[in-house]
Formats: C-alpha cells, sequence, structure tokens
C-alpha cells in the first residue's frame, strides 16, 4: 500500500490548522480509512491535546527520528476511532533535531502501512515548515477571512510551489454568513479570487468547535453541528467525491420545519 | 498471585523478558499472558529481549513466548551475545544511581522545560502541564505536579514520587508507566501523596509520616 | 438608529468587506513582486536601455522599487542624468 501524504499548513498561527487536522483525520478514519497524524510542531505540540491523547504519550517525533524507539511504539491509537494514530510532536526538545530529510524517510515509511498520513504544520516558514512539507504530496491550505491570515495564505502558496507542491487546496476557516451578508467580513467569493486556487471547503464559525475542543474530542463526530458538517464534506472531497458546498445562510424556520416534516432538506 | 515467575524490566538494552529459572514453564506462560491482557494496549509494537543468563529456554519454549507475546502485538527478540560481558557489568556500575544526591529546582517548570538528573529531584514550584521531571531516583514536588514525572528512570523500582498535588498528566516509575483515566471526574487530591509501585502496578496514596 | 442608518447605506460602497479585499490586493501585488527580484532585475536593463537613448545617466545609481502609497501600488524609478543628448541618434534623426 501507498498511502497519501498531506500536509495541512497555513503560515499564519491561530487560523485552526491543528483543529482541522485533528477533524480531517478523525474524518477519514470514520471512513474507514485508516490514518496516522503527525504533530510537526516540535516544541508547541497540541494536536495530542485536541485529540485528547495527552496522557499516552511515551516516545515522540524526535524520539523515532533519533532512533530511540521504531515508529510503532511512538504512535498513539485514538481513543473513539480504530483507524486513527498519532506520532506526537516532542514539548521538550530542539526544533533543529529533526531534518526535513528524516521527515521525508518517515513519511515515506509510514504511507506503507496507512492510507493516509496527515502532517499538522507549525505556524510560520522556517525550519519546522520545511520539515513538515518535507514528505508531502499534497499540501491544504487553511485561512481565516482575515487580511492578514489570506496574505500569509498567499505567501504559504508561492513557497510549496517552490518546494514543487502544486495545486494546494484552500480551506476557509471561521466564515460568519451573518457578517458577510451585513459586508463586514470578506466572502469566499472575495478569498478565492484573490488567491486563485482550488477551494476544498468553508467551515462556519460554530461554538460546538470550542466545546469539542474541551472535550478532545473532534467536532466532525457531531452529525448535528454545522462546523462537523462542513469537515465530513471535505473529508469525502479529499476522498474525490463530488459534494457539493453547502450554504452557509442560517436555516430558516420554513426550512427546518419542512426538513423535519418530510425526513429531508 | 503467589510470585512472580515473569518479570519485565528496563535496561539499557531496552525492555527486557525474565524468567524465573526455578518455575515450571507452564506457569511462566499462564502468568505472562495474564500479565500482558491486564495492561493490553500498552504492549502493543513493544520489542522485548529475552534474558537468558538465568534460564536458558528450549527452542520451542521460545516459540511459545514468541505466541502468547504475538497476541498482544508485541515481538520477540534474543539476546545479542556481547550483552553479557565484563563491559556490561561496568557500564551498570557507572549507572548506578546515588539517591542522596539531590538537585534542588526552585521555580516552577513550565510546559516545554524539563530536567533531567541521575539523582533525585526536589522541585520548589509546580510542574506544569507539557513539563518534564526524569530522575534516576526520586521525585519530590512542593506544589502541583501536572505534567510527566519519570522517577528511578534507570530502573530503580523502589523510586517514588511525591507531591503535594499529584494530578500528573503521566506518571511513570522504572519502566512502569500509568496516566489519568480519561473520563472519570477524580477527586482533586485533598494532601500530599505519594506514588510507588506496588504488585507490579503504580498506586498511589496520601502520603503522611 | 442614525448609525444603523448609515450602515445601510454604505453596505455596497466601503464596506469593510470591501476595503478588506481591496486593502489585500494591494499588499499581495507588492508581496508576489517581492517574490521575485529578477523581474524587477530585467525591468531594470529594459529602462536602462530605452532611457539611454534619450540621455545618458549613471548605471550605477539607478534604482527601481515598487512602493505602496496610501490606495495605489507604484513603480518608483530613480534614474540620475549625467547630461542629456543634444539629439537623437543618428537613425533616429534621418
Amino acid at each position: 500500500m501507498a498511502g497519501r501524504v498531506l500536509v495541512v499548513t497555513s503560515g499564519k498561527g491561530g487560523v485552526g490548522k491543528t483543529t482541522t487536522t485533528a477533524n480531517i483525520g478523525a474524518g477519514l478514519a470514520l471512513l474507514g480509512r485508516k490514518v496516522c497524524l503527525i504533530d510537526a510542531d516540535i516544541g508547541l505540540r497540541n494536536l495530542d491535546v485536541v485529540l485528547g491523547l495527552e496522557n499516552r504519550i511515551v516516545y515522540d517525533l524526535t524520539d523515532v527520528v533519533e532512533g530511540n524507539c521504531r515508529v510503532r511504539q511512538a504512535l498513539i491509537k485514538d481513543k473513539r476511532t480504530d483507524n486513527l494514530y498519532l506520532l506526537p510532536a516532542a514539548q521538550t526538545k530542539e526544533k533543529e533535531a529533526v531534518a526535513p530529510e528524516q521527515m521525508k524517510a518517515l513519511c515515506d515509511e509510514l504511507r506503507e502501512d496507512f492510507e493516509y498520513v496527515i502532517v499538522d504544520c507549525p505556524a510560520g516558514i522556517e525550519r519546522g515548515f520545511k520539515n513538515a512539507i518535507a514528505g508531502a504530496d499534497e499540501a491544504i491550505i487553511v485561512t481565516t477571512p482575515e487580511v492578514a491570515a489570506v496574505r500569509d495564505a498567499d505567501r504559504i502558496i508561492g513557497l510549496l510551489e517552490a518546494s514543487e507542491l502544486y495545486e494546494p487546496r484552500l480551506i476557509i476557516n471561521r466564515i460568519r454568513p451573518q457578517m458577510v451578508r451585513k459586508g463586514d467580513m470578506m466572502g469566499i467569493e472575495d478569498i478565492i479570487e484573490i488567491l486563485a486556487i482550488k477551494l476544498l471547503g468553508v467551515v462556519p464559525d460554530d461554538e460546538t468547535i470550542i466545546v469539542s475542543t474541551n472535550k478532545g474530542e473532534p467536532v466532525v463526530m457531531d452529525k448535528r453541528s454545522r462546523a462537523g458538517q462542513a469537515y465530513n464534506n471535505i473529508v469525502r472531497r479529499i476522498e474525490g467525491l463530488d459534494v457539493p458546498f453547502m450554504s452557509l445562510e442560517e436555516e430558516g424556520l420554513l426550512t427546518r420545519l419542512k426538513r423535519a416534516l418530510l425526513g429531508h432538506s | 498471585m503467589a510470585r512472580d515467575y515473569v518479570a519485565f524490566k528496563g535496561t539499557k538494552q531496552g525492555l527486557v523478558l525474565w524468567l524465573d529459572p526455578q518455575a515450571e514453564f507452564s506457569d511462566i506462560v499462564n502468568q505472562l499472558r495474564e500479565k500482558l491482557s491486564r495492561t493490553k494496549d500498552f504492549w502493543q509494537g513493544v520489542t522485548v529481549t529475552l534474558k537468558e543468563s538465568q534460564r536458558k529456554c528450549r527452542p520451542e519454549e521460545k516459540r511459545q513466548l514468541e505466541e502468547v507475546m504475538g497476541e498482544f502485538g508485541m515481538a520477540l527478540r534474543e539476546e545479542p551475545e556481547e550483552v553479557v560481558s565484563i563491559g556490561k557489568v561496568q557500564e551498570d556500575q557507572s549507572l548506578m544511581v546515588d539517591r542522596d544526591n539531590a538537585l534542588i529546582v526552585r521555580r516552577t517548570l513550565r510546559s516545554g522545560q524539563r530536567v533531567h538528573y541521575p539523582g533525585s529531584v526536589v522541585i520548589l514550584g509546580d510542574v506544569n502541564p507539557g513539563a518534564e521531571v526524569v530522575a534516576g531516583g526520586d521525585i519530590i514536588v512542593l506544589g502541583a505536579l501536572r505534567g510527566v514525572a519519570h522517577a528511578g528512570a534507570m530502573g530503580e523500582e523502589d523510586a517514588v514520587v511525591v507531591a503535594f498535588r499529584l494530578q500528573p498528566t503521566q506518571l511513570r516509575i522504572a519502566h512502569f508507566i500509568s496516566r489519568a483515566p480519561d473520563d472519570a471526574d477524580l477527586p482533586e487530591p485533598q494532601g500530599p501523596e505519594i506514588a510507588q509501585v506496588r504488585n507490579n502496578l503504580i498506586t498511589i496514596q496520601s502520603y503522611s509520616t | 438608529m442614525l448609525d444603523f442608518l448609515r450602515q445601510f447605506w454604505n453596505r455596497d460602497s466601503d464596506s469593510s468587506r470591501q476595503i478588506a479585499k481591496k486593502r489585500l490586493q494591494l499588499v499581495l501585488v507588492h508581496d508576489r513582486v517581492n517574490v521575485s527580484p529578477s523581474l524587477l532585475e530585467a525591468l531594470k536593463e529594459d529602462l536602462l536601455e530605452v532611457i539611454s537613448k534619450y540621455m545618458e545617466i549613471e548605471e550605477e545609481g539607478l534604482e527601481v522599487n515598487l512602493d505602496r502609497f496610501e490606495n495605489s501600488v507604484a513603480l518608483v524609478a530613480n534614474i540620475p542624468v549625467r547630461r542629456l543628448k543634444r539629439s537623437l541618434e543618428q537613425g533616429r534623426l534621418s
């Protein structure tokens, strides 16, 4: 088996990379895919906490690279989903301990056993970024509808091209449909027009994300959450399915009623 | 359980499987299976070296051990020749833990900070989540222990971890590992507590002199 | 109430959404050019060639940059001139 290696990146911090990585990983695993997540943010790891696995860590990415243990020993199995594994980042070690060639070798080793290897990239464009993208075949860029985040996304697209990662796909996170309608927030078309790349999905700003992150439970498992639905659609698009983009308009009373009565939307 | 016929020991060579030289082989196999099934998930993917300096195993016995460990996703490896040599003995001595020699850390350890010391470690402050204390001897935290603590890191199973508030992400003593249960709303510890290995398990009790 | 009305009228002309978009487009023009200094270098050579037909300039002192003013991106060239040529070159005169 030769799995796909995806990197989730953004340039700017705080736009929701880690949450996105966790949800894509959990979503793919729910579809029955064998998935390994790699936290490449050495020294500022977060993916373990988002998944609620922080107390299971014994070995980490740096241990694997330095040969203190084998990859299998460092992989942590998710507590809810059978096919989901995490390779955590080191929290107490130096970033420089890992080099891009080593990351590439690691990704290639993991893709033998997993259908998807998803790398959570640290913010910034330095060593951590170069490590994270070293072994990837495809890139997913996360941005929010803010000037600074979109600008950084543009920079990242350029850097990915320079590393021969063409055609990255975009996830626009934390859209607030009401603000867009009022003209107080850039909309999907605005951002796509500016960045000129393919859209992979749009995730509405949703309080359920905060609640699920607090619990260490990816929101994609919550079928009622709109953000969860959005991640589900993204996952199916990654799988190659043609999934229409969901309407961001709040459901009116009438549609909701209709759905309840007729059993479909 | 009357006696331990089987033990896993953490050494410089990694995990080592020790077998009682006097015990019946069938007892050994039974106990091994029982031990492993108690902590199933932990052993997945672990490789263990079979220590044969005290008990020599026949080939079919080895196959049986391998079979049991395979059920738990473990692999058995034979001890390389050079491990049992004079060099090994000297190495062990250099690793002797001086537990009376303690490092005193006069501050709180924050996420990403870590203290490594061959002797015992005393922290005058907290150990926050994401911080790590690794000591050859005991670990004493005069504050809250919320990060990872590894006492007896070179294999001393009688090392202890003491803290005013013992709420670690993960506790390790020698080669034993325990972590907080996932969804339990644990009562907050009311006073100082001590963690130590009892019957091959890390146990926590309130600490009183 | 007045605020509400103002917001209502301003909806399309300069809502913060439009402002954000415009600012972003300007920033990116600059960013993207900054990423390829080779393009500026090529432009510099072409400029030099054209201007040399009309005046003698100090090649070392030539500076070409993209600058951003309040709401536009401008090409700013600093070209020290030694002297003007009296007439166009022979070929041009005839």
